[in-house]
């Protein structure tokens, strides 16, 4: 070794040449380091999706590059900052969303932020409390044009855009016991809930925008009637009292039920979303108006009414044949066409061609429907409804043998039906004139009379002799009295004498041992001490009720 | 090579090269296997210096995301919080643990540092024959191949930590994506402080 060592020291004398410059295999790796840092620099900028600005009220536990925005709990976006707005008066938060989402970013997305919510209707959100809130997002399936400002909502939407199911909107004239989150009932199932509650644009209704889920969506028809369900409905009639309690839930917090009636099936569900509806007070009221069309137009006409239509008002019902098939749905008065004429009453009738049969029907059948009525001799008539009220109703009736008349279809708004002179006027007349026989009697001199014979008791009690009566009163009182205790002696004999009675009878059944049963004295002594037997209860009973109360003796009982 | 009057005489001087696993010796000029233990024998590791160079600048490139980017989320139910290097010295300032902040500060931010400056410098050096001494160049390697390890300390920490601390909502530990590019960046650099091979040193300080 050592030999070799000193060898080869001896035999290097000049410096070794250089090593070969070849390039290391290493340098691969700062490539590739670069590439790669290139590839994420590209890759974050161009997967960075589009920024948008939310404004809310408050920012409610949001924290700029923590708070996720999610949908359906995947986060789809990033809380980037959180600022005051220009106002001051807002915030406005700054959302980087993941690219992929971009497209849905459009006119129907709504955000909004999730917080733990805890009250009377709902306790919600409670995982943020432990892992801060959120920003939740919502947008329909369809995309749209972008858009890079939103206004969040204050309350979160109950359904989200995508949820299957139908969107109604119910209009009420009252709010009633309805909120926001209400349930929809469906035969007592919840098959929905209300999400929005306003005020129409004239604030002549409530508009309620409710969400039917699917696939219980199917159940709605176009004559599906709705009503509300404020707690408890009892009913009292003929057959009994009823209580009737949609759910638990609705007791506290009311809601809307819907049911179909039974014809109506047949017809195809509802496949529109925002169609209305009207509201119902309660199931009684919805059933009772037993067919849609209450408020269409289309089934209108005009009845002109020449005289008094005293009693005569909206929503006084129309029948015909004794049914109910509509009602009127305003009156309004026209002066005489000449002077000295009489004035005439405009009544607009509406008809609900449902409940004669014809659900749905377009408004050239419908008329055409009338027309042939009108053609065969019908006539509109007004009736009297309540003698007592003094209220009408309208009647629909069929004169094959008057002259032929026609629907005026010049008229506006609507068309008037031909009128026939009521006998409402007869019968008016008739009950002018029991009045008037009314007004008619000596009620005058009744009352002179009367009054003279009230003027005389008051003499009569003015008199002094009265003025002494309750003296003698008292005196006749207490020698009633008198006498009375005078009876409750004699009452104190009695015993006395039914003991003796008892034995008497006693006697008189010894005797009648003796007798033959056949012969006629056996007959008339048994009935003899029977009736003794019936006296000695009597009298015992009598001592017993003297006893008890002895002035019975004076009173009778 | 001022201070001494001994002469150091290299193997490569010598006309040999020292085996680097046993420590025989052989001809340079002989490709064969170290007789002893019969590992490859070379008298210089070759591209050394490229080696060195290429895994600096991997190690210092990993270097940047790993100040960036967090390197431990805290989950817990009062929030999450994400923390850098800097950011979890200047918690530690705040919250008056100066000694600890002090320890990751050094560890984490000047020893790195540190290094890739001393194997720059030493790469550098041998490339344009700077005027050091051979001694004060392995005083340099060694420093850096002693405080290497060190640096290490910071992926330790939050390895441990996410091991340990996994209790579900109350509170949850992830390693960021940082810890990953410092841990790249630590090995990177001891990579390139071994791939400086140390007989080099001499070859240059002979130049004179």
């Amino acid at each position: 070794m050592i030999d070799k060592k000193k060898d080869a020291a001896s035999s290097v004398v000049e410096r070794p040449a250089r090593l070969p410059a070849r390039l290391s295999l290493t340098w691969l790796l700062p490539l590739a380091a670069i590439l790669f840092a290139t590839w994420v620099l590209w890759d974050s900028y161009t997967d960075r999706g589009p920024l948008v600005e939310i404004t809310f009220d408050k920012a409610g536990g949001v924290t700029a590059g923590e708070t996720r925005v999610r949908r359906n709990d995947v986060d789809v976006g990033k809380v980037e900052s959180v600022r005051l707005a220009d106002d001051l008066n807002s915030v406005v938060v700054s959302v980087r969303m993941d690219p992929q989402v971009a497209p849905y970013l459009d006119q129907d997305t709504r955000f909004w932020i999730v917080n733990a919510r805890i009250n009377t209707t709902e306790i919600s959100g409670l995982g943020t409390l432990l892992s801060g809130s959120f920003i939740e997002v919502d947008w329909d399936d369809v995309p749209g044009d972008r858009r890079s400002e939103y206004i969040g909502l204050k309350e979160p939407p109950l359904t989200t855009r995508g949820t299957p199911g139908l969107r109604l909107t119910l209009s009420a004239d009252e709010a009633g016991y309805i909120y926001v989150g209400s349930p929809v009932f469906l035969r007592q199932i919840e098959v929905g809930r209300v999400e929005r509650r306003r005020l129409s644009a004239d604030a002549s209704k409530v508009l309620f925008d409710i969400f039917i889920e699917a696939p219980h969506h199917k159940n709605v028809y176009p004559g599906t009637r709705f009503y509300g369900v404020s707690g408890v409905e009892g009913s009292i009639g003929a057959d009994g009292a009823s209580v009737r309690v949609e759910s638990i839930a609705a007791l506290f917090t009311g809601g809307i039920a819907f049911e179909n009636p039974p014809e109506i099936t047949r017809t195809s569900p509802v496949v529109d979303t925002g169609r209305s509806y009207k509201l119902f007070g309660s199931r009684t009221e919805a059933r009772g108006s037993l067919f849609d069309g209450e408020d269409d137009e289309r089934y209108r006409f005009l009845a002109e009414f020449p005289g008094s239509v005293k009693g005569l008002r909206a929503d006084t019902p129309i029948e015909y044949n004794g049914m109910r098939v509509g009602r009127v749905a305003s009156v309004s008065a026209n002066l005489p066409r000449n002077i000295g004429g009489e004035g005439s009453a405009t009544a607009v009738l509406q008809f609900q061609p449902a409940r004669l049969g014809l659900a749905d029907v377009s408004q050239e059948l419908w008329y055409e429907a009338v027309e042939g009525l009108v053609g065969g001799g019908l006539r509109v008539q007004l009736a009297s409804g309540n003698l007592l009220t003094g209220s009408l109703l309208v009647r629909m009736v069929t004169r094959p043998e008057l002259s032929a008349a026609s629907i005026d279809f010049n008229s506006e708004p609507y068309p008037t039906l031909p009128v026939m002179p009521a006998n409402v006027e007869a019968v008016t007349a008739d009950v002018e004139t029991l009045v008037k026989n009314l007004s008619e009697l000596p009620l005058d001199s009744l009352v002179i009379a009367a009054t003279g014979l009230l003027e005389d008791a008051r003499k009569l009690i003015a008199s002094p002799e009265m003025s002494t009566l309750p003296g003698d009163l008292s005196s006749s009182m207490s020698s009633i009295a008198a006498s009375a205790s005078h009876v409750e002696s004699a009452t104190a004999d009695l015993p006395a004498l039914i003991e003796l009675l008892t034995r008497v009878s006693g006697n008189a059944n010894d005797v009648l041992e003796g007798v033959s049963p056949d012969s006629e004295i056996y007959f008339e002594l048994s009935a003899a001490v029977r009736e003794l037997g019936v006296a000695a209860r009597s009298i015992a009973a009598f001592a017993e009720l003297l006893e008890e109360n002895p002035n019975a003796i004076l009173t009778g009982r | 090579m001022g201070d001494s009057d001994w002469q150091a005489l290299s193997a490569r001087q010598s006309g040999l090269k020292a085996c680097t696993s046993c420590g025989a010796l052989q001809p340079l000029a002989d490709h064969e296997p170290c007789r002893d233990c019969g590992a490859a024998v070379h008298s210089r590791r070759t591209n050394s210096l490229q080696r060195v160079w290429a895994f600096l600048i991997v190690g210092v490139m990993a270097y940047f995301p790993a100040n960036i980017y967090p390197i431990m989320k805290t989950r817990s139910f009062t929030g999450n919080t994400t923390d850098t290097i800097l950011s979890g010295v200047v918690v530690l300032i705040q919250s008056g643990s100066y000694v600890v902040a002090l320890i990751i500060f050094v560890a984490s931010i000047c020893i790195p540092v540190l290094k890739f400056l001393i194997i720059a410098g030493l790469a550098l050096s041998l490339q344009h024959d700077w005027d050091i001494s051979t001694h004060n160049r392995h005083r340099l390697h060694a420093v850096t191949e002693f405080i290497g390890r060190w640096s290490m300390i910071d992926v330790f920490v939050v390895a441990v930590l996410a091991a340990l601390i996994q209790l579900g909502a109350i509170m949850t530990i992830i390693p960021g994506v940082g810890i990953n590019a410092f841990a790249a960046s630590v090995i990177f650099t001891m990579l390139a402080a071994s791939s400086l091979d140390p007989r080099l040193l001499w070859d240059h300080s002979n130049d004179d």
